[in-house]
């Protein structure tokens, strides 16, 4: 009994690790659309109402789907206290502990720091809309990633926890 | 303006500066906060006051660029964007309604500054209300029951702007005529020092400030929109601004403006002004003259 037990648990483990893996992929995807929302709702923001950072970022933090609200609702918070730290400083501090990407995609992000609030809005705006494009594309390739990878992984959980199942039984 | 609110005023416009910068300017003494005109900044100085009496360094580190730099975002809230138009003047005005004039490498496009490349001083300049000082001057400024159009002229940091802004309150409230309704002309938030769009300032309760807009459009949006019966800007500096100021002047209400210069012959000097004086808007001219510490006001009847 207490080896059908454990055997089913092994299975089960694997299974759920494998189930993980997919969400993740699945996470990332979701997180790359959120930002792409966020970015764009930015972009139109600077360019039709020159609005200023502090506002931008409170109102976007409201309203983007997460990750991208806790980036902006984290910049609102940074704008308050710019005496201590600089807006590019904190911003790259921001997308460092952005949750659900990889390290490339944060990388991509972290020049936008140097360009937001710092030059003209057209300037910004289309630093932005180069930033969307390529997180478009990222987008499109975890869309892929996660329906082709994720399958494979939920496969090879399910698949690894029955073989590890029939050894222990 | 009471002692307290004199100290508070200085005390915001200190949260321009960097904390290394910050922690000196506040332990100046509160009596001297209170008189305090400016705080300057120059690159390997450290920050100093300008009271008075003159200029007095406060001690501290010395201001280098990534200072200056910081002053800059700290003032533009992170949004360079939203004052490129007053980056082009030379200066921008503050939460509050203090002003922060730039030093430095301009950068010039199409013969117009556009920003500043590298930065080398600034001048931070304390806005301060002082309620009260334009309530002897306003009764000069009526004939037959009529505001007449007047122009307020003095050297810079003479006390324009001050003057300006109480004599708005002062019509507006009522204070010693029935009240008027006024329009207010702001493009770089000094009179109101709008934080998010509302008026710090006290500039009465029958005052509209349209902020943001360039003065010569300005003006002619209030015309159209607000129907006032007076309308005020302040600094009259370019040409397309007297322009506004002669289209405005047949519009029926009285304009309330201030300009650079020593006096009258200042005006004629100039011809900028010379048109303006020449078309005849303005028939009252008031200039300042600092006295024993205070300042004093003469109007002069203009034919």
């Amino acid at each position: 009994m207490i080896r059908v037990l454990g055997a089913a648990l092994v299975a089960a483990g694997c299974a759920l690790l494998g189930f993980r893996r997919g969400e993740e992929l699945k996470r990332r995807v979701r997180a790359l659309e959120a930002l792409q929302v966020g970015f764009e709702q930015m972009r139109r923001e600077l360019t039709l109402r020159l609005t200023p950072l502090p506002r931008l970022m409170a109102g976007l933090a409201r309203v983007a789907p997460a990750p991208a609200g806790e980036l902006f609702g984290g910049c609102a918070r940074a704008l308050e206290h710019l005496e201590c730290k600089p807006f590019p400083a904190a911003w790259t501090a921001l997308c460092e502990k952005l949750p659900s990407l990889n390290d490339e995609d944060r990388r991509l992000l972290i020049p936008l720091g140097g360009v937001l609030g710092r030059c003209e809005a057209g300037e910004q705006a289309a630093a932005i809309a180069e930033a969307c494009r390529v997180l478009e594309e990222r987008c499109r390739a975890a869309r892929q990633d996660s329906r082709s990878k994720g399958r494979v992984c939920r496969a090879l959980g399910a698949a690894a926890g029955g073989f590890l199942a029939i050894l222990l039984l | 303006m009471g002692e307290d609110e004199k100290i508070r005023a200085y005390r915001q416009a200190v949260r321009v500066l960097p904390l290394a910068l910050r922690r000196p300017a506040l332990a100046l003494p509160e009596g001297d906060q209170a008189r305090a005109e400016e705080l300057r900044l120059r690159i390997g100085f450290p920050v100093s006051v300008l009271l008075g009496e003159g200029e007095r360094p406060l001690g501290g580190p010395a201001v280098d660029r990534q200072m200056l730099e910081q002053v800059l975002e700290l003032a533009s809230r992170a949004s360079l964007h939203t004052v490129l138009g007053q980056l082009s003047q030379g200066f921008l005005t503050v939460e509050g309604g203090h002003r922060l004039g730039l030093c430095g490498t301009a950068v010039v496009e199409d013969g117009v500054v556009r920003t500043f490349r590298s930065l080398t001083s600034a001048a931070l300049r304390i806005a301060r209300q002082f309620p009260g000082i334009a309530a002897g001057l306003s009764e000069k400024l009526f004939e037959e029951e009529r505001l007449q159009s007047t122009l307020i002229l003095a050297p810079p940091g003479a006390g324009k702007t001050t003057l300006l802004r109480d004599l708005i309150r002062t019509l507006s409230k009522g204070e010693r005529r029935p009240p008027l309704r006024l329009g207010v002309v702001d493009p770089r938030g000094e009179l109101g020092a709008p934080a998010d769009g509302i008026p710090q300032m006290d500039l009465g309760s029958r005052t509209d400030v349209l902020e943001g807009a360039p003065k010569a459009q300005g003006i002619m949006m209030l015309l159209r929109s607000m129907n006032p019966q007076a309308l005020a800007v302040d600094e009259i500096t370019a040409p397309q601004d007297v322009r506004a100021m002669l289209e405005a002047a047949g519009c029926g209400a009285a304009l309330l403006a201030t300009a650079h210069g020593g006096g009258r012959e200042d005006l004629r000097r100039r011809p900028l002004y010379r048109e303006l004086l020449d078309a005849g808007i303005f028939s009252r001219l008031v200039t300042i003259k600092p006295l024993e510490g205070r300042r004093e006001y003469h109007v002069e009847v203009l034919e």
